[in-house]
């Protein structure tokens, strides 16, 4: 029944529906063919992008020669069949199925829950009015869940809810249960859906043709006044989406069919929309009150009149800007600093690197890359020549093997995770190595959890199988690498006998999944944080490399190496050159070929000399070096590792400039907040995980006075000095393509006709490139670099004083700081309160149940937070997300630093536990 | 689980340790038996309800874990099988069949009574714990039907007098079948009392379908001569709308006397 893709290879069929003559493509359905040709078939549990399942039988047709009826979604045409969806006895069975099927609807009639119901659609267009059978007994509704009313009396159990959850996001929450007329749409074990293990991913809600599974509060019944397609704000994955606008107010968000997600969204993407309503938004400028000073202790938005007072655009830009400019002249340009954000666009990434290093005249700006995958990009600049991505996540499908390696993909890049789960079940052998069990490991061929810290050993191991058993790809590292000789010797000294009790790993396993690896046709590596935010990340993203140059599994489809990038554009605003060692497109400030190039682009002498990075201008705030930072949509009073110390130099800087949409925790520290737009008030572009520029578009106007971004980066510019005049986002756009020469040929026009462009794009009409070092590295010599690490452990290793290990992460429903999602009422309903991730084993060693207060405490800080009981951890280790200011996981964490990507090392330091008393109020 | 009451009779609190602790060694028996775990569900699923009498929801929830089987796959699979019982259940459980030849043959009637007499209705349990009642999809005995199971032992031909007896003998303690939980495969050799009753029409004195000149027998007597063998003269075999026709007579001539006129 299935129809099998053969990626259009088959050739093309003719044949004759309702008289006329038709060509399908080879592997398109009858149905299909049918709407490229205009012909309307009814359908309902059909759904494009969807397994055909064919059970509604709406669709049925007759075809010629054939006993019984045809469901047209299902069968595929033959050359010369004769197919009629429009005889007597197609019609009368299509208009039985739809009179059965309304017969249950409640009321007999339209549904309640939806406007543009599918089975409305089609009784009508068969003419079925009053049906003449009984209705089914009628399901209680389950309004259980913030996000979902589900309302089975409207349910006709066409399954596409079911193919949804299972198929398309493979969560599995959902089943058909029962049988006959009592089997139902059923949450796990027919759980209420609030209840039940859903991740809200709302796949279920696009998928229901009847309004059965709507999203909550009958936002299904409103009209909307527009539709804007724009993209996701969160996470580096980059879905494109619908928001559907009414009186100037998002009503709800729809997946679109963008090529990183195929109409799929996330928890965040489809329902945390509302914090751009959120009443705390800023909506006037303002100044500090005179005679208040800045004390380390965070301001609760709702007290911000006590500390700050309201000012007109021009005082606050003029204040801003002008302390700016003070400082610049009179302290130096090395007083001044600038953080840009991975959250916003392109254009604003740009303006604000353009703004510190030609108007404060220094290269100290960077964003929150330096918190993520800053190891990653120096390990991949250093050996193969590209900071971004060599394959599309897409890619996994055409892997045999996927690495996926210190991420968390089914929560921090949950529709990135579908797609290798997909795979999967595909056939493509995942191999997941975490200290920490995720959903992942369910789909996983091999899962291996190593302990913390180890990847070096791990990853060496790996490497010495392959090269002890003469799997390495010879041919490839004699042609396309250098400095082998070196790798080998390295891994020489790190057999998986040796490695084993290191990594806790079974030497047969490392064995096994070497082989796996080196001898799969195509192997790909993803790789998150749990690599890079170590003091050894650029070791670890060296281990990666070396193992994909070592056995060629690089540059062809389905090979490579895929940092999972975080923030929906945090490869964009690295692209865009806000680092303080870089300009766009990567080219080192310190390069004089470089530097000219800029220099004459911006038609001004430029700084040479790298500029200081996130936790070092901490640190020089600290030592009164820096004397005034510009922050656009930074948040390091909570991001920054030791975040108490961070918190303490923003007390001592003499004129701080935060540019948000919210009071956050470091507005506390501000001189001068400017309220800015947020994601669908603005328009601009957006560089995904995998490489794709994409276009937001602007949805709805901001609120009260807060301003565009750029306007206000060009304002601030205008008044230290500079001569800008952009008349918006597509100009500026228009210089970054001259920055940026594998930009070059993306036009903006084509932006807004495509929605999404893959570069290097250098020349206009080029198709953009999805697989790169096909034939060569762009380093000198076109030769991948064999970087050898050695095994080095974290900076602060537990003791009999603090016996545990701490790590930090994302959960699903959350973004970072919580800036954003706490202020999103869904997703804050859903994960309200600080959670502690804990192995059962150790809270009963604590004497805790899971739910009650627990305490932790590391050299720098100490937080209280719930106890959560998850058999995914390693006993001896506790996770907490870092986005709750009342227990800041940050203020625990280790500031010690890598030193290539200066990355601080958020995954590993030591804590002691204690049993907590309670838990603070969020702030 | 803490509540001291399951299906109206007062029960121990539950210790799910001390149940997980007996399955062990079963579960750990059937793990090993195939190549992919999940192969395991059904007889995992068996083993909890042989130790607790039913499936609570933590058997399935620890079932899913073991196998890597989500729990929306545990649900769908327990819950189309009469065998699994997700609730306590009482001494008798009563399990009648709803599907079409039995609603043809007045099932519906037939249900209407037990829910009458017994003052449950589907999927519940007398306050006295004694019967628990189920209307299931198909029990296979379409040519005695009406037909229920209880305590999966057949009983066919309901009628109302049949019901009452039923009822009575099992209040009273007199009814004859083996005690649940015996939820291991009932056995093959069931013994079926009174089954030299006489059968509905369509199973009358015909010849088991495989037995030569059988309608199954495939020693190549063409379909015309088998039906020329059966009992039934061709053109006097019931029609569908003949035998559509019948059933809703019977179902307006209520009570349903079990009986049928031909």
């Amino acid at each position: 029944m299935s129809v099998s893709s053969t990626n259009g290879k088959a050739p093309n069929v003719t044949f004759t529906l309702n008289g006329a003559t038709v060509v399908a493509r080879g592997d398109e359905t009858i149905l299909q063919a049918a709407d490229r040709h205009g012909v309307e078939i009814p359908r309902l549990c059909y759904k494009d992008g969807y397994r055909p399942d064919g059970n509604c039988r709406v669709c049925m047709v007759e075809i010629e020669g054939e006993r019984v009826l045809a469901p047209s979604c299902c069968r595929l045409p033959a050359e010369g069949m004769k197919v009629a969806s429009t005889s007597a006895r197609a019609k009368s069975s299509q208009t039985l199925v739809a009179e059965l099927l309304l017969g249950d609807m409640p009321g007999q009639g339209a549904s309640p829950y939806k406007r543009d119901s599918e089975l409305d659609r089609w009784a009508a267009w068969l003419g079925v009015t009053a049906p003449r059978f009984p209705q089914r007994s009628q399901p209680a509704p389950d309004m259980s869940h913030p996000a979902m009313s589900v309302n089975l009396d409207a349910c006709i159990q066409c399954g596409r809810c079911v193919r949804a959850c299972r198929e398309e996001q493979v969560n599995d929450v959902i089943g058909f249960a029962g049988r006959g007329d009592h089997s139902k749409i059923v949450f796990d074990l027919d759980d209420p859906m609030g209840a039940s293990t859903c991740v809200a991913c709302g796949e279920c809600v696009q998928a229901c043709p009847t309004g059965a599974l709507m999203p909550a509060n009958n936002v299904g019944l409103v009209e909307p006044d527009k539709k804007v397609d724009s993209a996701c704000p969160y996470c580096g994955v980059g879905c494109l989406l619908t928001y559907n606008v009414k009186d100037n107010k998002i009503l709800y968000v729809e997946g679109r069919n963008g090529p990183s997600n195929h109409s799929r969204l996330c928890v965040k993407g489809r329902f945390g929309f509302d914090y751009v309503h959120n009443p705390q938004r800023l909506t006037k400028p303002l100044i500090r009150r005179d005679g208040v000073p800045k004390s380390v202790a965070l301001i609760d938005p709702d007290d911000v009149d006590k500390y700050f007072r309201e000012a007109t655009w021009d005082e606050a830009l003029d204040l801003a800007a002008g302390k700016l400019r003070a400082i610049r002249d009179d302290d130096g340009p090395q007083a001044l600093a600038g953080f840009g954000s991975a959250k916003g666009s392109n254009e604003e990434a740009y303006l604000v690197q353009k703004l510190v290093r030609t108007g404060f005249k220094t290269n100290n700006v960077d964003h929150c890359t330096r918190l993520c995958h800053a190891s990653s990009v120096a390990a991949l600049l250093e050996d193969v020549g590209s900071g971004a991505v060599s394959n599309q996540v897409s890619d996994v499908a055409f892997a045999d093997v996927a690495i996926v390696i210190g991420s968390n993909p089914t929560i921090n890049h949950p529709v990135a995770a579908t797609f290798m789960k997909n795979a999967a079940k595909a056939g493509t052998k995942i191999i997941l190595m975490d200290p920490r069990r995720s959903d992942l490991a369910r789909h996983a061929t091999y899962f291996l959890q190593f302990n913390g810290d180890t990847d070096v050993a791990l990853l060496n191991g790996l490497m010495h199988v392959i090269v002890a058993e003469g799997l390495a790809n010879e041919a490839f590292i004699r042609e396309r690498t250098e400095n082998y000789a070196a790798l080998k010797e390295m891994v020489a000294d790190y057999s998986p006998e040796k490695v084993a009790p290191i990594t806790g790993i079974p030497a047969d396993i490392i064995r096994e999944v070497a082989r796996l690896y080196a001898t799969a046709n195509a192997a790909i590596i993803f790789w998150g944080m749990g690599i890079s935010q170590h003091v050894h990340g650029t070791d670890n993203a060296r281990c990666l490399i070396s193992l994909a140059l070592l056995t060629g599994q690089i540059g062809r489809p389905g090979t490579g190496l895929h940092p999972l990038r975080g923030q929906n554009n945090v490869q964009g605003a690295s692209d865009m050159g806000l680092i303080p060692m870089m300009y766009a497109d990567y080219k080192r400030v310190d390069s004089e070929d470089a530097r000219h190039k800029f220099e004459a682009l911006w038609d001004m002498p430029l700084d040479s000399k790298p500029g200081l990075t996130v936790t070092e201008i901490m640190t020089a705030a600290h030592d009164g070096v820096i004397r005034g930072l510009y922050i656009m949509g930074e948040n390091p009073a909570m991001s920054d590792p030791n975040v108490h110390h961070a918190r303490e130099a923003m007390v001592k800087l003499e004129h701080v400039v935060v540019q948000e949409i919210f009071f956050t925790e470091t507005a506390s520290y501000a001189d001068v907040i400017l309220p800015a737009t947020a994601f669908p008030e603005k328009t601009g572009t957006f560089t995904n995980t995998d490489r794709r520029v994409q276009l937001g578009r602007q949805a709805i106007d901001p609120p009260g006075d807060a301003r565009q971004d750029w306007w206000i980066v060009q304002e601030i510019a205008r008044r230290i000095g500079l001569d800008w005049n952009y008349s918006g986002p597509a100009d500026v756009f228009e210089e970054i393509r001259k920055a940026t020469p594998s930009m070059a040929g993306i036009t903006w026009e084509r932006l807004e006709r495509e929605g999404s462009c893959t570069y290097p794009l250098e020349h206009e009409g080029d198709p953009g490139e999805p697989t790169i070092f096909i034939e060569a590295f762009p380093r000198k010599g076109g030769r991948g670099l064999f970087m050898p690490a050695k095994y080095t452990h974290a900076d602060e290793m537990p003791d009999a004083e603090y016996p545990f290990i701490f790590t930090t992460g994302r959960q699903l429903e959350h973004w970072h700081t919580g800036s954003m999602t706490r202020r999103a009422s869904v997703l804050d309903a859903l994960e309200p309160d600080p959670v502690i991730s804990v192995h059962p084993d150790d809270l009963t060693r604590l004497g805790l149940a899971p739910g009650d207060p627990l305490t932790l405490e590391s050299r720098r800080g100490k937080i209280t937070g719930y106890a959560r009981a998850d058999r995914g951890m390693q006993r001896g280790t506790f996770f907490m997300p870092f986005v709750y200011n009342e227990a800041a996981a940050n203020l625990l964490t280790n500031d010690a630093v890598d030193p290539f990507g200066k990355i601080p090392e958020f995954k590993f330091c030591a804590v002691r536990a204690s049993v907590g008393d309670w838990v603070g109020a969020a702030i | 689980m803490a509540e001291g009451r399951v299906a109206g009779r007062a029960v121990a609190e539950r210790d799910f340790a001390a149940v997980l602790a007996q399955v062990k060694p079963e579960a750990e028996r059937l793990m090993a038996l195939y190549p992919e775990k999940r192969s395991a569900l059904l007889p995992m699923l068996h083993a909890f309800q042989n130790v607790e009498g039913w499936l609570s929801p933590e058997a399935m929830a620890e079932a899913g874990r073991m196998l890597s089987v989500p729990l929306s796959v545990v649900e769908s699979t327990a819950s189309f099988y009469t065998l699994f019982f997700r609730r306590p259940i009482g001494r008798y459980m009563l399990q009648v069949c709803r599907n079409l030849s039995c609603r043809m043959n007045g099932a519906d009637d037939v249900m209407a009574y037990f829910r009458e007499r017994l003052g449950v209705g589907h999927l519940q349990t007398t306050d006295d714990g004694t019967f628990s009642y189920e209307e299931v999809e198909c029990l296979a005995a379409c040519d005695r039907a009406p037909s229920m199971q209880v305590n999966l032992e057949f009983v066919y031909d309901l009628t109302p007098e049949k019901i009452d007896e039923l009822i009575a003998a099992m209040k009273a303690g007199t009814y004859e079948v083996a005690p649940l939980p015996q939820t291991a495969m009932p056995a093959r050799d069931w013994h079926v009392g009174q089954d030299t009753g006489r059968k509905s029409p369509g199973g009358q004195d015909v010849s088991h379908p495989n037995a030569p000149g059988g309608m199954g027998d495939p020693s190549g007597i063409d379909l015309i001569e088998r039906l020329a063998r059966s009992p039934y003269p061709i053109e006097a075999r019931p029609t569908q709308e003949r035998l559509v026709r019948e059933g809703a007579e019977r179902l307006k001539h209520a009570p349903h006397n079990g009986e049928v006129e031909h």
